[in-house]
């Protein structure tokens, strides 16, 4: 479950990338939600600097209220268009070492 | 004022103006579809990479790979496994789309072809000028 979150937020990254010339906009974008479920295509409308504090943890994902899977994650906040959620331990690890940006 | 009659001259330089204009605007947008979907497949060449080191070997399923459409603001996702995801890739010229974004025409210009429906996904080509663009464009094209 944590490596379908991981590729998510690749392909969130790659969304983020292709959407820079718009980045200064402070309207929410849609990225994908990034739960633990692998054929979830939701879209979580987020702006870029909502994004950002998301992905300053590379443990934390941002997902839709409510796709929180609380056997493998801890709840981090919650908002009415998307909530953060954390892996912890030995999952916490290994999601950052597939942290794009720590590559 | 006095408007003085256009001569012949005058008339078909005007025509053949308008028509390279119309020329120069058709390779635009040719270009810039086969440029913005481009810059899709080689988001999509590393969502490939990252899937490849986060599953390492173990079998991955349907992957999720950003449409190529034409459109510069779409972020539609289909779902693929690697070995589709493969097969898109073999030619410079194709592209994945979702079902519903298949853009064969831009600006009047035909860009692009359907070559298959599949469940997830439709593979398209480019066509003409804007073939040619993707081609030069391909990252494993320049890779060797």
């Amino acid at each position: 479950m944590a490596q379908n979150e991981a590729l998510f937020r690749e392909v969130n990254e790659r969304i983020d990338e292709l959407g820079e010339v718009q980045q200064d906009q402070p309207l929410p974008r849609d990225y994908l939600c990034e739960c633990a479920n692998s054929d979830c295509t939701f879209r979580v409308p987020l702006t870029g600097e909502e994004y950002e504090r998301v992905r300053a943890d590379a443990a934390q994902f941002a997902v839709l209220p409510g796709h929180y899977t609380p056997e493998i994650e801890e709840l981090v906040s919650e908002g009415p268009r998307y909530w953060v959620v954390k892996k912890v331990g030995e999952t916490a690890d290994y999601v950052r070492g597939l942290d794009p940006r720590g590559r | 004022m006095r408007v003085l009659p256009r001569t012949n001259e005058t008339c078909f330089a005007s025509v053949r103006v308008a028509q390279m204009s119309q020329v120069m605007f058709l390779e635009a947008t040719s270009e810039r579809v086969a440029r913005n979907q481009s810059r899709f497949r080689a988001a999509n060449e590393k969502i490939e990479r990252a899937a490849q080191v986060t599953f390492q070997g173990e079998r991955a399923g349907r992957l999720p790979f950003l449409c190529e459409c034409p459109d510069e603001g779409c972020t539609e996702v289909a779902l693929l496994t690697l070995e589709e995801y493969e097969a898109v890739r073999l030619r410079g010229d194709t592209f994945l789309v979702v079902p519903g974004d298949e853009v064969c025409e831009v600006d009047g210009k035909t860009v692009a072809e359907i070559v298959d429906r599949f469940e997830g996904f439709t593979l398209m080509a480019k066509v003409g000028d804007a073939a040619a663009v993707a081609r030069a464009l391909d990252p494993r094209a320049s890779n060797g």
